[in-house]
């Protein structure tokens, strides 16, 4: 067996470990808080991607000499952006389907679809590459055939970054109390002269911001297109259950293990029959424990 | 009242003439290619009714129709494919090097076989995957995601396992059945016809079941499961049942598709087509089978229209639709044709026993 | 059950903590048949929890919970329990909105509880005229063909009491059933559960005082998770632990 190769693969692991737990996050906070599912969460990870690609562009047509920075540039807008719209969905769909989770679900695939399709129409159908600052590019090697390449790092850092700042945010800010207050209790926060309605949409703005800086870190690792957030959606999805709901330790963790078997599965098998292995695994890891691995005994 | 009750009830009676009697008419007016259109929309129909009965009636809203679908759609195709390559084996397992017929493609060669597996396929998955995710109490949008997933893993089965399912292509290339033509004009109305059978007897079975105590639990599952296990039920019987009920519309759906598209390839019932079924029975009205139907044939003959015109306008469309139809009209369709009646009917109610708003 | 025996439900040891916290610690706690129990306490005290687990919505830690002091409950699911005659009634009010309030009893109608019976048995007259006789006793008859979801607020707790009613429970819970009533409504709820104890046993959770003194016989007060006092109205009442921790509180509309 070929360790090199293989140790290569886990640490590639950690790639997808880190995007998915930077797109579950945002969707965990969003469903412990509001019992909402976005399935356009994709898209808007996309609307990330996309945002990096302009700006990359941008960058090396007008600002050449600032070329090897435009990357932070980029996650900021695409941040921002994707907030900015998650804060435009919350407002005008969302809202008004508060309880019927189920319709939720629905609306948001139709969202989806028209993102996706305004992706083909202004971006076209190929999938499109975003050129890596130079600092970025290249490898730090452990051995001969077990290399750390430097965007990967980058992603890795990222993502500790993201996770160490919402941490922070949900428990040592104003909004992030409020945020877990609603979260435990809706009525309660509500009589307390919480306003429910604006902690839903800073969180859900979060959250949508949180799938705008993984899109950005996924251009680092490879070509994206109109439906590449349609690849990630049911794998985000798996994570947040798996993870159980409410539990930001249990995201990481189920993030981390997905991301995981799916990358180690890849080694030994093709990137499909990986796919494959990774959601049945998940699919029966939760006849075991229904409320995902990591979730609390609560009163009902 | 009631006169009024009489009324609607003919009323009913003769908006199922119209439309049955519309169906029975096609053949004759239609050109073949509009009937063959025809004929998938009635299958996709069928479809339609069982997320009706699984999705309105008892809230389970699978996302993975399209495996049911696509189980008996590749059922009865296994069997066209082999009667069409006689003696042979079919021509993509050559391809793909395979020396010998599969074992489990062997008893498809008998049609009874393959017909009963239209059926048995998608029940026994369904009452499999209800059994055990119900039992767990995974509903909701657990079931969702995970049925999502599941139609997921089996479309890249079917892509991945070329030599058995065709992969990609899927199952193409088959022209007879029982040694006759099935593209000329009179398979194809016979086939027409039993897809209208078919549509008429399961419409009738889905509204027997939802009049008897059955649906009323139903009802009751969707709305207050809790109450109902308090009453002395096990709501996940009923929910597995329901379930395994809806997977066998949608098999026979598949069935009668293929018969009229020629073809079965995994893009015909992967994560997209499985949640746009969902659409059609949402516009429709979720808790009306006949609203089911008309919003099965409202959304494909829309579809087929504008995607032959502008392909790109579609998915807005189908995206908007979405939207709309989920915002402002969650019963569907259906509910503009009842609604004004009953709500009206409430209030006048409620204004006369000085009921206190609810 | 050939043998007399005392006890209804008999409950020793019992333990639930969730994460942690113990709701029910140690709590020991029998009723008779034919006796009607009110349990009492202050939030957080136990008492929804104590009802969860007798009717299988939560499973204990440890401790046994039996009924006609020989079958284990604590081993059961939420329908299994159902069907040997103990019948649960919400805090809110827990019905089906979208059917009939004749459909909503003939659903909780004890027979045809199984997949088979609900597809292929019809109601027949005689149930149909037990289904009236309960509509009559919860004087919903007049509206039984209107949508649940269109009574008010008591009216759906009467009816929640009517479908459980007609399974002829031999044990019936109710967590407070006349929470957000009006003092007329009470009083009828009072009179409705005064009628159907005869012959059977209840176990009633209510915070309000002159409800409790209306209708119980004896009252139970949970504390902690634990049994404080337990004795009839007046012996509770005058209780110093309880007056210190529970009802202190309500002194004033004690009086």
């Amino acid at each position: 067996m070929d360790t090199g190769v293989l140790l290569t693969q886990v640490f590639n692991g950690l790639s997808l470990f880190s995007i998915l737990l930077l797109m579950a996050l945002g969707l965990a906070i969003i469903f412990g808080l509001m019992g909402v599912i976005n399935l356009a969460h994709g898209e808007f990870m996309m609307i990330g991607a996309y945002t990096t690609y302009v700006i990359e562009i941008f960058f090396s047509k007008y600002v050449n000499g600032a070329f090897s920075m435009y990357i932070f540039v980029a996650l900021i807008s695409s941040f921002f952006l994707t907030a900015f719209i998650g804060f435009l969905t919350e407002k005008t769909l969302i809202q008004h389907l508060y309880k019927r989770p189920l319709d939720t679900l629905l609306a948001t695939w139709g969202l989806s679809l028209i993102l996706q399709q305004s992706f083909r129409n202004i971006f076209g159908a190929n999938n499109v590459n975003v050129d890596m600052p130079k600092w970025l590019i290249g490898s730090f090697a452990i051995s001969q055939d077990f290399n750390l390449p430097y965007n990967r790092i980058f992603i890795l850092l990222l993502a500790i970054l993201c996770v160490g700042g919402i941490t922070l945010f949900l428990f040592k800010t104003r909004w992030g109390l409020r945020i877990r207050a609603v979260t435990q209790n809706r009525n309660m926060s509500s009589a307390l002269g919480i306003n429910t309605r604006k902690v839903d949409s800073v969180a859900f703005a979060l959250g949508s911001g949180l799938a705008g800086i993984a899109g950005s870190a996924l251009t680092m690792i490879g070509s994206v297109g109109p439906s590449t957030g349609q690849n990630y959606i049911v794998d985000s999805f798996m994570v947040v259950i798996l993870g159980g709901i409410k539990s930001l330790l249990g995201t990481i963790l189920s993030a981390f293990t997905i991301g995981e078997i799916q990358s180690v599965a890849e080694f030994f098998s093709s990137s499909s029959m990986a796919k494959v292995i990774t959601l049945v695994g998940i699919i029966i890891l939760l006849q075991i424990r229904p409320k995902g691995l990591f979730s609390m005994r609560v009163r009902a | 009242m009631r006169k009024f009750q009489f009324n609607k009830k003919w009323l009913n009676l003769s908006f199922y003439l119209l439309f049955f009697g519309s169906l029975v008419v096609f053949p004759f007016i239609l050109s073949d290619f509009r009937l063959n259109l025809v004929g998938k929309f009635l299958a996709f129909s069928i479809v339609a009714m069982g997320i009706s009965l699984s999705w309105g009636y008892t809230g389970i809203l699978s996302l993975g129709q399209g495996i049911f679908f696509g189980l008996g759609a590749y059922a009865m195709a296994m069997y066209l494919k082999l009667e069409a390559s006689g003696a042979d084996l079919p021509d993509f397992m050559f391809w793909n090097g395979l020396t010998a017929l599969p074992w489990f493609w062997k008893p498809f060669k008998n049609p009874l076989f393959a017909f009963s597996m239209v059926i048995i396929l998608p029940l026994c998955l369904a009452l499999l995957i209800g059994f055990v995710t119900f039992k767990r109490r995974i509903s909701g949008v657990y079931f969702s995601l995970i049925s999502q997933a599941l139609t997921l893993v089996f479309f890249i089965l079917f892509i991945g396992q070329q030599g058995y399912t065709g992969g990609t292509n899927g199952i193409t290339d088959f022209s007879t059945i029982f040694g006759y033509r099935l593209f000329s004009r009179t398979s194809q109305h016979v086939i027409y016809y039993l897809t209208v059978l078919f549509l008429f007897v399961l419409l009738l079975l889905g509204q027997w079941l939802v009049n008897r105590q059955f649906g009323k639990i139903l009802i009751a599952i969707r709305d207050r499961e809790n109450r109902v296990r308090f009453s002395g039920y096990n709501p996940d019987n009923f929910k597995t049942i329901i379930f395994g009920i809806s997977a066998v519309y949608a098999g026979i759906a598949g069935a009668l598709f293929v018969l009229q598209e020629g073809l079965i390839s995994p893009s015909i019932f992967g994560v997209v087509p499985s949640i746009e079924m969902v659409i059609w029975t949402a516009i429709g009205g979720r808790t009306s089978l006949i609203g089911a139907v008309i919003g099965a044939l409202l959304v494909n003959t829309a579809k087929s229209l504008l995607s032959e015109n502008f392909p790109e306008i579609w998915l807005y469309f189908l995206g908007l639709l979405f939207i709309i139809v989920v915002r402002f009209l969650p019963e569907g369709l259906a509910s503009l044709f009842t609604k004004p009646f009953s709500s009206n009917l409430l209030k006048r109610q409620k204004l006369s026993m000085g009921v206190k708003h609810v | 059950m050939s043998e007399q025996v005392k006890h209804i439900l008999y409950i020793e040891g019992l333990t639930v903590s969730f994460d942690g916290f113990k709701a029910l610690d140690d709590l020991s706690f029998y009723v008779e048949e034919n006796e009607l129990r009110v349990v009492i306490g202050p939030n957080g005290a136990g008492k929804s929890t104590l009802l969860d687990v007798i009717c299988g919505k939560t499973k204990p830690e440890k401790g046994k919970v039996l009924f006609y002091e020989k079958i284990d409950l604590t081993k059961m699911k939420e329908h299994e329990i159902a069907r040997l005659g103990i019948g649960r009634k919400f805090q809110t009010p827990s019905v089906y909105e979208d059917l009939t309030v004749f459909e909503n009893l003939a659903i909780s109608y004890p027979k045809r509880k199984t997949v088979f019976n609900a597809v292929f048995s019809r109601l027949s007259a005689q149930d149909k005229e037990k289904i009236e006789k309960v509509l009559e006793s919860i004087g919903l008859i007049d509206k039984m063909h209107f949508k649940a979801g269109l009574l008010s607020h008591g009216e759906k707790q009467w009816l929640e009491i009517g479908m459980i009613l007609i399974q002829d429970p031999k044990l019936i819970l109710l967590d407070e059933p006349v929470a957000g009533m009006s003092a007329k409504e009470r009083e009828k709820t009072v009179g409705l559960l005064k009628k159907i104890a005869p012959g059977r046993s209840l176990v009633v959770i209510e915070h309000d005082m002159e409800f409790v003194k209306n209708i119980a016989q004896r009252v139970t007060v949970l504390h902690q998770g634990k049994v404080l006092c337990e004795g009839s109205v007046q012996r509770v009442h005058n209780d110093p632990k309880v007056q210190e921790v529970y009802l202190g509180g309500y002194k004033v509309a004690a009086n």
